[in-house]
């Protein structure tokens, strides 16, 4: 199983270049989409979900250019977009019963399978209940759930955790881990955190182009021995965010304590020899495109 | 006192300003503008026996201003209904008691029903000067036999009502059943009071509603021309033959000191009681149950929870392409979209329909349960976007058709379902002719629908569409006559040029949303 981009780019019609040439491979696993606000990570959701054709390019799934044969990607698609709807007045039982049936699922998978969801989604006691009732959390997890029913090979989460609190957020890492077999999920975000602990591979983008794609080793090693940490007074943080990218500030007494990196090693710098971090990664792939 | 005007419109304006209101004065307007039936319509709805007025200012203006009164006396408590309840769930009601306005407060919520049922009026009077040129015999256009009937019939029983409902909103706090039982057998008192009422100075006294004096007027006109002396006058709608009917002309009507003095005498007596009741009363929202209809969000933090869980879905996926869970479904959701307002209307009607001679079902009330309807209906096609359920079902496979399909079924279903009983009443009197028509009527009704929402992604459109149509066919006009009840010569065929729409509008949405899936 494999998703192929080949090359793909995407100007809306307002003129917005929101991909640009973007050429990866995904094969199974968890593949963490990060990248700020307005990177273009929607928009290659979306794409890959066929709501979206791509200007120029292609996207291949399993040999088959899916805008041509749509049918072919969307019957493994499951699909959460950033901004949902539901129907309010029903409760997380009944719509997601519909949403099941719809999907062409059967009666009597959606009766074991529902409640297993639920369930392990915390949402079991609230099943009854009607979602226009229900917080953001939890009609968050609802959509997650409705993108997980019937077994998708293709799992695509936009910003799944957002309004998720700290506990759902393990609960829902953990979920997805155990689906991660022979499934290709991609989850983006603009936090790292998120991502951090569960992405296979990670793909940092920004305006439109990929940064970087590989696994945690392959980005840490990245910066490896760029990092420095040092305490610093408010004048000299300025001029260190002259020179340098800073990807921390604590406050530490008077001083605050600054972690930061240079673009490139130079000769001048001592080497850094503090060990990486993913948020180092990002800050230097994102700051300065 | 400018303070307490200011918190009336503003209560007024929160209250006019929602889409419940909005479709209340829709359906008011239908429903008012069969008050006045065309001169040549099969029906009437001040019933006269053999005699009928000729068309002019007087009559159209006293009529309607009779008609206005009745109906605000029926209907008005069920339009202004709950507004002291709904305070108390939108949480301002804790503030009001600790305020000093808090006294005042039963008085600003009966000038505040006034205030909607008079607009609601207004506009039925509005409505029938721009009918009067188009329904009118007699050309001349009297200003003042319009106004004057208003302001002194209609507006003081719309005081009167207004006022009315709040001492029974806050007498009987707490049990609908017992405020629905109460406005009934107060209108079963008031409205053959008035009408037995005699015009004399003290007969006024008996007549809340303002009809006394117009009655007699037409009376005395009656009797004067044809020297007959008419028993009674009933209200309601009526059909029958109108060639065999004499026709007389009314005068425009005079007001005695007797009646005005009357017309205050009601006003006084409802806003003195709604005094003395809001000294007894300090805390109208006593016995209001808070739990049930107030939508509480649910504390996500005391759900028992887990965090970390294993899940074990079934071994085995199964597809299965049965349609009838999936209308099932849909109807469950239809159902739950529908309000209680709506359903309470709907009900009264679907009742009705049992009763009634079968053409009225027919004409007036089955379109009438369609119009209240009609929000419902027209979402058809465009539900999922307005709800932005096709961020996701979009991208599935034939979800989207099928998600149109058995939507479209279960609104088909629905639509039978409150046509039902007239159906059962057609089938048994065995005009097949009838029923084709009706259920013809319903498919196309339903396919239109569809196209315009999937066309539009949203439902505003038919819903105008729908409602000025339904307005036309209440008109008697035979183009509007998409249930084919009128069935005029000539227009015979109507039904089946409708029913060869239905595939094309089917085919204009179907290709619609392959564009949209695609
Ligand atoms: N429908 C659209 N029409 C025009 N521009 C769009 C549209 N959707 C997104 N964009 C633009 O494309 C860029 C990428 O957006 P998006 O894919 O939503 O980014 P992300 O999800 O990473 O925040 C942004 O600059 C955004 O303004
Ligand atoms: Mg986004």
């Amino acid at each position: 199983m494999e998703l192929k981009l080949n090359k793909i780019s995407k100007q809306y019609k307002s003129g917005k270049e929101a991909i640009r040439g973007l050429d990866e491979v995904f094969s199974p696993g968890i593949i963490g989409l990060l990248g700020p606000n307005g990177a273009g990570k929607s928009t290659l959701m979306n794409m890959i979900a066929t709501l979206n054709a791509p200007t120029s390019g292609t996207v291949i799934y399993n040999g088959v250019n899916i805008h041509h044969e749509k049918s072919a990607i969307r019957k493994d698609l499951g699909y959460l977009p950033q901004d949902f709807g539901v129907f309010p007045n029903l409760s997380a039982e009944e719509f997601l019963t519909y949403i099941g049936l719809v999907k062409g699922l059967a009666s009597s998978y959606l009766k074991k399978a529902i409640p297993a969801f639920l369930d392990s989604f915390n949402l079991i006691h609230v099943r009854k209940k009607k979602i226009s009732t229900f917080s953001g959390g939890m009609r968050q997890r609802i959509g997650i759930i409705q993108a997980l029913l019937g077994d998708p090979k293709i799992i695509l989460l936009d910003e799944p955790t957002v309004g998720l609190d700290p506990e759902e957020r393990i609960n829902f890492r953990s979920l997805l881990t155990d689906l991660s077999k022979d499934r290709i999920i991609l989850l983006s975000s603009h936090i790292v955190s998120d991502i951090e602990t569960i992405a296979d591979n990670i793909l940092v983008m920004k305006e439109g182009k990929g940064l970087f794609y590989g696994d945690f080793e392959q980005a840490i090693s990245l910066v490896e021995g760029l990092v420095h940490e040092d305490y610093a007074e408010d004048d000299q943080l300025k001029l260190l965010k002259k020179k340098a990218i800073v990807t921390d500030v604590k406050k530490a007494g008077d001083q605050m304590l600054v972690r930061y990196l240079f673009k490139e090693q130079e000769d001048s710098h001592e080497k850094g020899n503090l060990p990486a971090r993913l948020e180092d990664v990002y800050m230097y792939l994102t700051d300065a495109v | 006192m400018k303070e307490f005007i200011k918190i009336v419109i503003l209560d007024s304006l929160q209250r006019i300003r929602s889409y419940q209101y909005f479709m209340t004065l829709v359906v008011t307007l239908y429903v008012a503008s069969t008050f006045v039936p065309a001169p040549d319509a099969s029906y009437s709805t001040v019933n006269l026996g053999n005699f009928r007025p000729l068309y002019n200012s007087a009559w159209v203006g006293t009529s309607t201003a009779m008609m206005t009164a009745l109906f605000m006396v029926i209907i008005g408590f069920f339009l202004v209904e709950g507004t002291i309840e709904r305070d108390a769930k939108l949480n301002i009601h804790t503030f009001i008691k600790t305020s000093a306005f808090g006294k005042k407060y039963l008085q600003m919520k009966g000038l505040s029903n006034v205030i909607l049922l008079s607009l609601i009026s207004l506009v039925i009077f509005c409505m029938t000067m721009v009918m009067f040129p188009i329904r009118g015999e007699e050309g001349s256009f009297v200003f003042l036999d319009f106004v004057l009937p208003f302001v002194l019939i209609t507006f003081p029983t719309v005081v009167f009502v207004g006022y009315y409902s709040v001492i029974i909103e806050v007498v009987l706090s707490g049990s609908r059943v017992l405020k629905v039982i109460a406005m009934i057998v107060s209108w079963s008192l008031l409205i053959p009071a008035a009408t037995i009422a005699n015009s004399s100075s003290n007969g006024y006294l008996l007549d809340a509603v303002g009809i006394s004096l117009p009655i007699a007027h037409v009376k005395a006109t009656i009797l004067n021309e044809f020297n007959f002396q008419l028993d009674g006058m009933s209200f309601g709608y009526q059909f029958f033959d109108r060639s065999e009917q004499q026709l007389f002309e009314l005068s425009s009507l005079e007001y005695p000191q007797a009646f005005l003095w009357s017309r205050l005498f009601f006003i006084l007596t409802v806003v003195t009681l709604v005094y003395v009741i809001s000294l007894f009363i300090k805390n109208p929202w006593k016995k209001i149950k808070m739990n049930p209809v107030q939508v509480k969000k649910i504390d996500d933090e005391t759900i028992e929870r887990r965090s970390s869980s294993k899940l074990t879905l079934p071994s085995k996926i199964k597809y299965g392409n049965s349609f009838i869970p999936l209308i099932v479904q849909e109807i469950t959701l239809m159902k739950k979209n529908i309000s209680s307002f709506q359903k309470f209307i709907i009900s009264a009607l679907w009742t009705s329909t049992l009763l009634v001679p079968i053409d009225i079902a027919h004409l007036f009330l089955i379109p009438g349960m369609y119009v209240i309807y009609s929000k419902s209906i027209g979402e058809l096609g465009g539900r999922s976007f307005s709800n932005n359920v096709s961020a996701y079902s979009l991208a599935y496979p034939k979800v989207f058709l099928r998600q149109n399909l058995s939507h479209y079924f279960s609104v088909i279903a629905i639509m039978i379902a409150m046509a039902l009983p007239t159906l059962v009443r057609l089938i048994m009197s065995g005009d097949l002719s009838a029923i084709s028509r009706l259920t013809i009527g319903i498919v196309f009704i339903a396919s239109l629908s569809n196209a315009l929402g999937s066309l539009t992604k949203s439902g505003r459109l038919f819903e105008i569409l729908f409602i000025f149509t339904t307005y036309l066919l209440l008109n008697k006009l035979p183009i509007a006559d998409y249930l084919g009840a009128i069935h005029e010569n000539g227009w015979e065929n109507m039904s089946y040029l409708l029913l060869l729409t239905c595939p094309v509008l089917l085919l204009i949405s179907w290709f619609r949303m392959k564009i949209y899936s695609d």
